[in-house]
């Protein structure tokens, strides 16, 4: 088993996901960009686009994102900001 | 004795009247409290978050200057913005608040506070009190709307961006549960340094073009919040307050209509009394 990092994604209506990943992608504001476990600290405005986290069981959850959001990782711990988002599935 | 049974008649149903009216306005509250409390805990997870975030910015190394972290003129007044309700019938909600904005100008002094006022209540107070109101947004009645939000947060920001106050502060009530409500005193600007720079961010595209983004959404945010927090509380109160008035009006109802039965059971014996009486001396 992979090592895995905490996640939290809020929108405004929200919580959307708590939980541990794997790995994360996120709409940057120039370009996706990937998190994996001890990522350094970085903070980036998102875009309107897909966040996508592979939790620790495999499973994918995929979460459109339509509005402006902020990423900020630190210490193992991301949390995403999406100002209006779904979870597709 | 007949006098007194009608009397009753009309004091229990008026009191009857009166429980309706409490009964309806305690549902009323009661379905607007819900809803605001659904809104109030959907966003508190969000605004959290962005609470977080914005400390850990501000921790951050190179943190890069912003309008919003620098202290105000001194000279300027503090803006203290006020939130109550536009209608009365909730304990001591509008009370608690008022005199949270009371301390702060007795501290301040007059001169040094600019007032603003989110409801009717609060307005009235201070109106008779000869203080100046340079804002007031009036009969919202409980419901926040997206406008009202940002025209608060679009005025505070301006008026601390035009460098016209020191600092801006928001009096409310917070909601602690449905029979706890806090009266808190907030600030909003300038947004103070955390302590030591600690945490070296890398940040995408850079962090100046982050912050110009994050800090007005975390104020228009709050604001938000805030009034969120507040109007859930006013609800809250209503709610328990009409709550108590019909069961006040119940247990009258009850104390009433035994005396009503007392008294119609006395005017039976008598009438009773008077008739065997006479039907007794008819027989002599």
């Amino acid at each position: 088993m992979s090592a895995t990092f905490s996640v939290s994604i809020a929108s405004r209506e929200g919580t959307l996901y708590e939980g541990s990943a794997t790995s994360l992608v996120a709409p940057g504001e120039i370009g996706y960009l990937g998190i994996l476990h001890s990522h350094a600290p970085i903070i980036t405005s998102l875009i309107p686009g897909k966040v996508t986290v592979r939790t620790d069981s495999g499973q994918t959850i995929l979460i459109k994102s339509s509005g402006d959001g902020f990423m900020d990782v630190l210490k193992d711990h991301v949390t995403i900001l999406l100002e209006s988002a779904e979870v597709v599935k | 004795m007949i006098q007194s049974l009608r009397t009753l008649r009309l004091r229990i149903r008026s009191i009857e009247n009166t429980r309706k009216i409490t009964r309806a306005m305690e549902m009323i509250s009661s379905s607007k409290f819900n809803r605001a409390k659904q809104a109030l805990f959907a966003h508190l997870p969000y605004y959290l978050k962005l609470d977080g975030m914005v400390t850990h910015m501000l921790e951050s190394v190179d943190m890069p200057p912003h309008p919003f972290l620098e202290k105000g003129p001194a000279e300027k007044p503090a803006a203290l913005v006020l939130v109550t309700s536009d209608t009365g019938l909730c304990s001591t909600y509008n009370h608690s608040a008022i005199r949270q904005a009371e301390n702060f100008i007795a501290k301040r002094g007059k001169e040094k506070t600019m007032l603003l006022a989110i409801g009717r209540e609060g307005f009235n107070y201070f109106k008779r009190q000869n203080i100046d109101i340079k804002d007031a947004y009036i009969d919202h009645h409980g419901r926040l709307t997206k406008e009202l939000s940002e025209k608060i947060t679009s005025n505070l920001t301006g008026m601390f961006l035009e460098k016209k106050v020191s600092e801006v502060y928001m009096a409310y009530t917070h909601f602690g549960g449905v029979l706890r409500h806090k009266p808190v005193l907030e600030k909003i600007l300038d947004i103070e340094s955390p302590g030591e720079p600690v945490i070296e961010y890398l940040a995408e595209p850079d962090i100046q073009a982050i912050f110009d983004k994050i800090l007005p959404k975390y104020i228009a945010e709050k604001i938000r919040h805030i009034l969120m927090d507040a109007f859930t509380s006013e609800h809250a109160s209503r709610m328990v307050a009409m709550k108590s008035a019909k069961d006040n009006a119940t247990e009258l109802i009850d104390t009433l209509t035994l005396l009503k039965n007392k008294a119609r059971q006395a005017a039976i014996t008598k009438e009773i009394l008077e008739i065997s009486m006479s039907a007794e001396a008819l027989k002599g």
